[in-house]
């Protein structure tokens, strides 16, 4: 199945431009709009969980990134100095 | 003549320790000594086979082999790790690239690459003092369809002959595979781990049969071991570039919580 129309364009343009990120919490319409993201799949962008982002066709490695940047990630964050400071 | 002094494969990832801290630390544990025994064999340059996380590849431009060919990189910063930049080894990566693609084997050469945790946790914990240079190798299994197990070993094959027919005779090179085991990310089955496919997979690979896993489907793998499974096809290439090496097995945890099957494994070299 293929991933809604400018939804994969859009996240792919976050990776790369990570100071648009805060978009998707303050104003994702205008990343939507950007990306001529179709409405009807616009609210579950918004609000969607990981299976539902995976119905809709995105690339499992996108939706965690979207999760993440909308603060709904699937697995809790940890600094990574808890290892790193100990090598 | 160059020649290849260490391979190792270990799980590119880490999780939160919250919860499961005797677990956590087994795991990092493991990947400390797998370090250690990595710095023992005195490489001079390392090669990390791993696959990129779509941070540094796009879907519409698919590139399921490839090589990044600087002599310098600044990592991508994921997970809140390090940016400061590494050593790269332009040379060799790009006579390798020549050499692969002379024989057939397209091997891709990004213009730009900033290497995800993919590259930089094995690194981080096995250089921690950061004085290797590494050739970041890319086995790209995010695409569909991606790397196949086969091609994975042949590219295997390709970097063990490149090493030995044109590197300097002076050269140490140490592999190290990164990414796996099973793990199913992004998806409904999300949390879950095969363990017992998992150790399979590590038997096969003890034994210093890796040939025969070049015979799998990436389907297989994908059913088995879910679509973070598919980083597999890293050690595979790993393989590829030792056969018949026999190996051991330094970690293996299975970590829902991390969505991971946790493991590393040392080989030995000929």
């Amino acid at each position: 199945m293929a991933a809604p129309r400018g939804v994969h364009e859009l996240i792919e343009h976050l990776i790369e431009t990570p100071t648009d990120r805060g978009l998707i919490r303050t104003s994702p319409d205008i990343l939507f709009d950007r990306f001529d993201v179709p409405a009807e799949v616009r609210e579950t962008l918004r609000g969607g969980g990981r299976d539902d982002l995976h119905r809709l066709g995105i690339h499992p490695n996108l939706v965690i990134k979207w999760l993440i940047w909308s603060g709904r990630p699937t697995m809790p964050f940890f600094p990574i100095d808890y290892y790193f400071a100990r090598r | 003549m160059g020649k290849i002094v260490g391979a190792f494969a270990m799980s590119h990832v880490l999780g939160a320790p919250g919860g499961l801290e005797e677990q956590a630390e087994r795991v990092f544990e493991g990947m400390k000594e797998l370090g250690r025994q990595l710095r023992q064999a005195r490489p001079t340059l390392l090669i990390v086979i791993t696959s990129d996380h779509l941070n540094n590849f796009r879907l519409d431009q698919p590139m399921p082999f490839a090589i990044g060919t600087a002599d310098s990189y600044t990592p991508y910063g994921d997970m809140g790790l390090p940016t400061d930049p590494i050593r790269g080894d332009a040379s060799f990566s790009t006579g390798f690239a020549m050499f692969a693609n002379d024989r057939g084997f397209k091997l891709s050469k990004p213009m730009r690459l900033r290497p995800d945790h993919g590259v930089m946790i094995p690194l981080g914990i096995v250089d921690p003092k950061r004085e290797l240079p590494i050739v970041p190798l890319y086995v790209n299994t995010v695409y569909t369809p991606g790397p196949t197990p086969q091609e994975s070993w042949r590219l295997g094959e390709l970097l063990r002959a490149y090493i030995e027919e044109y590197c300097k005779a002076d050269e140490r090179v140490a592999l190290l595979a990164g990414g796996g085991l099973s793990h199913w990310l992004g998806v409904p089955e999300e949390g879950r781990v095969n363990e017992a496919w998992d150790r399979w997979f590590m038997d096969v690979l003890t034994a210093g049969k890796g040939a025969s896993l070049a015979n799998l489907s990436n389907e297989q793998i994908l059913a088995d071991a879910g679509n973070g499974g598919l980083e597999v096809n890293a050690w595979i290439a790993l393989a590829g570039a030792v056969p018949g090496a026999t190996g051991e097995c330094l970690f293996y945890e299975a970590i829902p919580a991390w969505a991971s099957g946790m493991a590393g494994m040392s080989f030995q070299v000929r």
